[in-house]
């Protein structure tokens, strides 16, 4: 493996008669002899597990910087050097052999070769780095820069820990809690013994530090879950409002917090402010996998039932479609009415969930069968959002649908018409119009079924003028 | 007009080479190498190649033999004209791949699977640079070097689930999931198993993935921070393998998706895996694990599977000259040399049928399958003989009944283990029975011959007699006479009783059935055999979940040991109860759990006595059987533990305690419980 007892006799004696303590030898060694001089002279040690034998990458890694010198020189003291060679189609007798070299190692638990693990001299591992973060570091001035940063947290790590013992014996809980948020913060892993001596020493936790520490991501978004689904969303709007207010959460976590919040506003019918908590949670974390996550669930959950615009999939998403000119004051009129129409889901058109049959009227099968729609008063027609009815085959039937508009209810405009019948349409008009009638009609030549899921209609009111013919 | 100029092209030269190699018959057999170049020229005459560069493309291909080995000889060729096309445009990408070896075997593995897969050729191209480029920066398992086109064909399939094929995925997992080959069979296990998304939708709607699907820039991230079932986690396992440069393929299984890795040269290594029914989603020929075991094993040694294909070209070639018998002999020369490749069983068939072969043609195919085939997959040569030979070799009239019983009971006769992989040996069992035409006499006579034929291993037995007891049904009178006479054939036994031939056969198979990990085998002897004595009064309380033990296998170390009777195993992990005792040191009793699962906890009660021979025992737990953990020391001697293992965060297949310090542990129950997974 590595040609270490040489090289490290001959860095030890070259070192220990040029250098003066408390500088340390920056070499590499076998393991345990690594834990135990880390140890002794209570300096942290790096910890390379690779499987140089079986992934040319790691020995190109070994022979380019963790063998060599002029890499090595260029580290802080103090900090060892050590490396593990975990191999692969060993016999049981093998790898026996191989880990009688590694008795003391601990976190074994490898997700990907190769890792850096740094320890402590108290064999605290304190930081880890594997996979694309390693392979994005794997140059030396990189590489440097981050060993560097690590040792510079554990030194300041230990300055922190002494202050903090220091505190306790001088009954100082606020000095203390203040000094363990600082180890805390530190970029090291996290700590479990740290967030408890935090819990004893800042019970109200009143840096913030505590939930941060112990907020669980996404099991906290599958908590929400469990109290919605268990009817308990008194208790999921309280709790996620809690959560709102930590200034000290990352933006990953935020995201999570806004996202549970939409769900609990969405599960409480407010699809409005649920939708805006869920785009908040994405510009929370923009760039982020929770952000944008949360923005997906909150489509589907708040925007489509708030009826507030178009899905962040549309090409229309956050384009000016002004206000939603259905949802509140519209209604409408059919030309006929089915015995399948149920006038209950009537509202379901307009605003909310739509309605469980997958439709929210149904005409008789006639020819030019129209819904129109009321808007009260003349406004300037934007965009348009038409559901169909769902089933593939029934979908069919809506092939031929146009959209109208009238002053009056008596002279037309025809604006639209589908190309072919879809899930759902979604229309912005290039010029807008102004109309205080929209009709949604079947052009067939035969006569057919019109029965549509959802209508949308967005734009601005025209309320300054009175408007009624 | 150019299609015309094309049509006289390829003319030109097909009659040529039929001019030169009618010359050579006319004479001497035409030699491999030019019969190999005929083939490989008919097919890229078939691929009608277009672009300047295809002349160069094809005196590339045909000045290197070794290149048009790997591409007829590295497993079955579907679509060749695709294959063609494909392997003509990853050349075009990169024309240095046809110096360099590993390059050259990946291109043609790629190029293999396009048609399979329905891979573009700027797929394939894409699929191809990727492993190419992770070779050269060091960042593929040196297992990559070696592997045979017919391997690497398994890299160029891909999963299962083709979202987890994209490159994307494939870099994630390249640099996240490295690890040594054998610790692929645990990857799966880097998603959770979650049936619902944080979200509360299942993962068996279309919901599931869906608010995830932009989150990050590849599946196989998602998965890994979303979680999923069987499904998803093997997919993930299998793909990160491949993604390292590891063959790998994703299994179905009854209610289960598993996957296996091929974790050391031709040693594919079953991961998450709860059944023997298998049914591999990257495949050839037939989808069954023994298929599978039977593919590896012909493309085993390289020099062979060229020299089968050389035989089968000449075979061919003999057979288009109108030499039937040259084809035949050459054909059982290829069958008898290489009975692995299934492609010389086939071209068997193919020959006999064109050149209207006599029956005694077909009996020679009969006993070579017999021979050769059966010992290495009786599955396959049954494949082989009930589809084509049977219906030539088996007489149907009922005058003939003792020789088709006769020929029947050479299959028999010809299997001695499973072979190369477990199969369904209960179907074999059916179709057999049913060619006796419904004589339900003959069929016990039938079933009894072949009880006493694998008796002595016991390997079948369990099969035969629980085919037998669904084929007599509600017959009792029946039932009895075939349990006496079976009866006698069985060594100990002293008369017809049931328990008693069940008791004598339970304690040989229960322990065989258990160290196979033959879980119907095992469950169903052993729940046989509890009718014969009681169930355990102890009660014990629960852990959350299921009692994952129940359904698998359970064995020792020495069974059947002075202390012991096997037959009372089967009850140990169930709710039933049973009793078992070691006799070596260390002491182990291991259990293959019904069902993987995250453990909850275990229930143990030794014997009424002797406590002290658990102190410092250790119970263990494992996902492949292979690799143990340590899960809890028993520190204190007493009747029964009750062992808490819900905050441990434990996936297992396996569970075992095993005692370092003393020969003898002896428990009436072991019970595992937890949350399925599977």
């Amino acid at each position: 493996m590595f040609r270490i007892i040489s090289y490290l006799l001959i860095s030890v004696l070259t070192l220990s008669a040029e250098s003066t303590k408390p500088l340390v030898p920056k070499v590499v060694i076998e393991y345990e002899a690594a834990v135990t001089m880390s140890k002794q002279e209570k300096v942290p040690y790096a910890l390379l597990i690779h499987g140089s034998s079986w992934h040319p990458a790691s020995q190109k890694f070994i022979d380019k910087l963790w063998q060599n010198q002029e890499f090595t020189k260029t580290l802080p003291a103090p900090l060892l050097l050590t490396a593990i060679h975990i191999k692969q189609h060993q016999t049981k007798e093998q790898r026996e052999a191989d880990e009688a070299n590694y008795k003391s190692w601990k976190n074994r638990k490898i997700s990907s070769f190769p890792c850096i693990q740094i320890y402590n001299h108290d064999g605290t591992l304190l930081k880890t780095y594997t996979g694309s973060e390693l392979r994005k570091i794997s140059t030396d001035t990189a590489l440097t820069a981050h060993l560097k940063n690590t040792v510079e947290a554990i030194i300041k790590r230990e300055q922190l820990l002494q202050q903090i013992t220091k505190a306790r014996t001088d009954k100082d809980q606020k000095l203390e809690a203040s000094l363990l948020t600082q180890v805390i913060q530190l970029s090291l892993n996290s700590d479990k013994n740290l967030i408890e001596q935090l819990k004893k020493a800042d019970p109200k936790d009143s840096s913030g530090q505590i939930a941060k520490a112990t907020f669980r991501g996404w099991s906290y978004i599958r908590h929400i879950t469990g109290l919605i689904k268990a009817k308990k969303v008194p208790q999921a709007l309280e709790e996620t409002k809690a959560h709102l207010t930590n200034s000290t959460f990352d933006n990953n976590q935020l995201a999570l917090a806004y996202g549970a919040r939409g769900m609990a506003l969405a599960a409480n019918n407010d699809f409005v402010p649920a939708w805006n908590a869920f785009k908040q949670a994405k510009a929370t974390d923009p760039n982020g996998p929770s952000g944008e996550a949360m923005l997906q669930h909150g489509a589907r959950i708040a925007l489509t039932p708030s009826r507030a615009g178009f899905p962040p999939n549309s090409e229309f998403f956050n384009t000016d479609i002004g206000d939603n000119l259905t949802r509140d004051n519209a209604s409408f009129t059919l030309s006929s009415v089915d015995p399948s129409d149920n006038p209950d889901h009537h509202p379901s058109l307009f605003s909310g969930n739509f309605a469980p049959t997958g439709f929210a009227f149904h005409t008789k099968a006639e020819k030019e069968a129209a819904i129109i729609i009321d808007l009260k008063k003349v406004c300037t027609l934007k965009a348009a959002q038409i559901y169909n009815r769902t089933g593939r085959r029934v979908q069919q039937r809506a092939a031929t649908l146009t959209i109208s508009t009238s002053l009056d209810a008596k002279t037309w405009n025809k604006l639209w018409q589908a190309d072919k019948a879809q899930d759902d349409w979604e229309i912005k008009l290039a010029t807008t119009v102004s109309t205080r009638y929209v009709k949604i009609a079947l052009n067939s030549p035969s006569p057919e079924h019109l029965h549509l899921r959802g209508v949308n209609l967005f734009g601005e009111t025209q309320a300054s003028k009175p408007q009624i013919p | 007009m150019k299609q015309s100029h094309q049509y006289h092209s390829i003319s030109f030269r097909k009659i040529i080479l039929f001019f030169i190699i009618s010359l050579s018959t006319l004479s001497a057999a035409p030699s491999s190498t030019e019969l190999i170049k005929a083939h490989v020229t008919t097919m890229l005459d078939s691929a009608e190649l277009e672009g300047d560069a295809a002349e160069k493309f094809k005196t590339a291909l045909l000045n290197s033999q070794e290149w048009q080995h790997q591409l007829c000889d590295s497993g079955p060729v579907q679509k060749p004209e695709i294959v063609i096309q494909t392997l003509y445009a990853l050349w075009k990408a990169d024309p240095a791949l046809a110096s360099n070896p590993i390059d050259q075997e990946m291109a043609t593995a790629c190029a293999l699977e396009a048609p399979r897969k329905g891979h573009t050729p700027e797929q394939s191209i894409e699929r191809y640079t990727y492993f190419r480029d992770k070779w050269q920066a060091g960042l593929l398992n040196t297992m990559y070097a070696d592997l045979s086109v017919f391997q690497r064909r398994y890299l160029a399939s891909g999963v299962q689930h083709g979202h987890l094929n994209s490159i994307e995925s494939m870099q994630y997992q390249n640099e996240e999931v490295c690890l040594p080959a054998e610790k692929y069979t645990g990857a799966c296990w880097y998603a959770a198993y979650q049936l619902h998304n944080p979200f509360g939708d299942s993962i068996h709607g279309p919901l599931y993935y869906r608010p995830f699907s932009q989150s990050w820039g590849n599946a196989a991230e998602m998965i890994r921070n979303v979680g999923g079932v069987c499904g998803s986690l093997s997919n993930f396992g299998a793909a990160a393998a491949i993604a390292n440069g590891v063959p790998a393929a994703t299994m179905g299984e009854p209610g289960h998706c598993a996957y296996t890795v091929m974790i050391n040269q031709n040693k594919w290594q079953p991961a998450y895996s709860l059944s023997w029914k298998r049914g591999l989603h990257t495949s050839y020929h037939g989808s069954t694990w023994g298929w599978h075991m039977l593919n590896v094993k012909s493309q085993e040694s390289w020099d062979k599977a060229k020299q089968s294909g050389n035989l089968r070209r000449l075979a061919q070639h003999q057979l288009n000259a109108k030499q039937a018998e040259n084809a035949r002999i050459t054909i059982r020369k290829a069958r008898l040399e290489l009975p692995s490749d299934w492609q010389n069983w086939q071209l068997s068939v193919d020959i006999l049928i064109a050149s209207e072969a006599i029956d005694s043609h077909w009996e020679t195919l009969h006993q070579d399958a017999l021979k050769v085939l059966s010992p290495l997959s009786g599955e396959i040569s049954y494949h082989l003989i009930s589809k084509s030979i049977y219906p030539k070799v088996l007489p149907k009239d009922k005058e003939s009944a003792k020789q088709r019983y006769k020929i029947l009971k050479s299959f028999q006769q010809s299997i001695t283990d499973w072979g190369v992989g477990r199969w369904d040996y209960q179907a074999t069992l059916r179709d057999q029975i049913k060619r006796l035409n419904g004589n339900a006499d003959q069929q016990d006579k039938f079933m009894l011959d072949t009880f006493a034929t694998h008796a002595e291993k016991n390997i079948f037995t369990p099969a035969i007699l629980e085919t037998q007891l669904a084929n007599i049904g509600k017959d009792e009178t029946r039932k009895q006479r075939f349990i006496a006479t079976l009866a006698k054939s069985l060594s100990n036994s002293k008369g017809g009783d049931f328990s008693k031939v069940i008791n004598t056969m339970a304690a040989k198979v229960l322990p065989d059935a258990a160290k196979r990990g033959d879980k119907s085998s095992f469950q169903f002897i052993g729940k046989l055999t509890a009718q014969s004595y009681p169930a355990t009064t102890f009660k014990t309380e629960p852990f959350p979940g299921i009692l994952l033990s129940s359904g698998g296998t359970f064995g020792i170390q020495k069974p059947g040991n002075r202390y012991d009777n096997p037959a009372r195993h089967w009850g140990v992990i169930e709710p039933h109860g049973g009793d078992f005792h070691t006799a070596t040191k260390p002491a182990t009793a291991t259990i293959q759990l019904g069902n993987f699962g995250k453990l909850s906890g275990v229930n143990i009660v030794t014997r009424n006595g002797n406590f002290h021979r658990m102190k410092n025992a250790i119970l263990q737990t494992s996902e492949d059987g292979k690799t143990w953990s340590d899960a809890h020391t028993f520190t204190k001697a007493k009747r029964s533990y009750h062992i808490d293992l819900s905050s441990k965060n434990i996936n297992a297949g396996y569970v075992r305690v095993i005692q370092n310090n003393d020969s003898s542990i002896h428990f009436h129950l072991f019970h595992v419980y937890g949350k399925k997974q599977n």
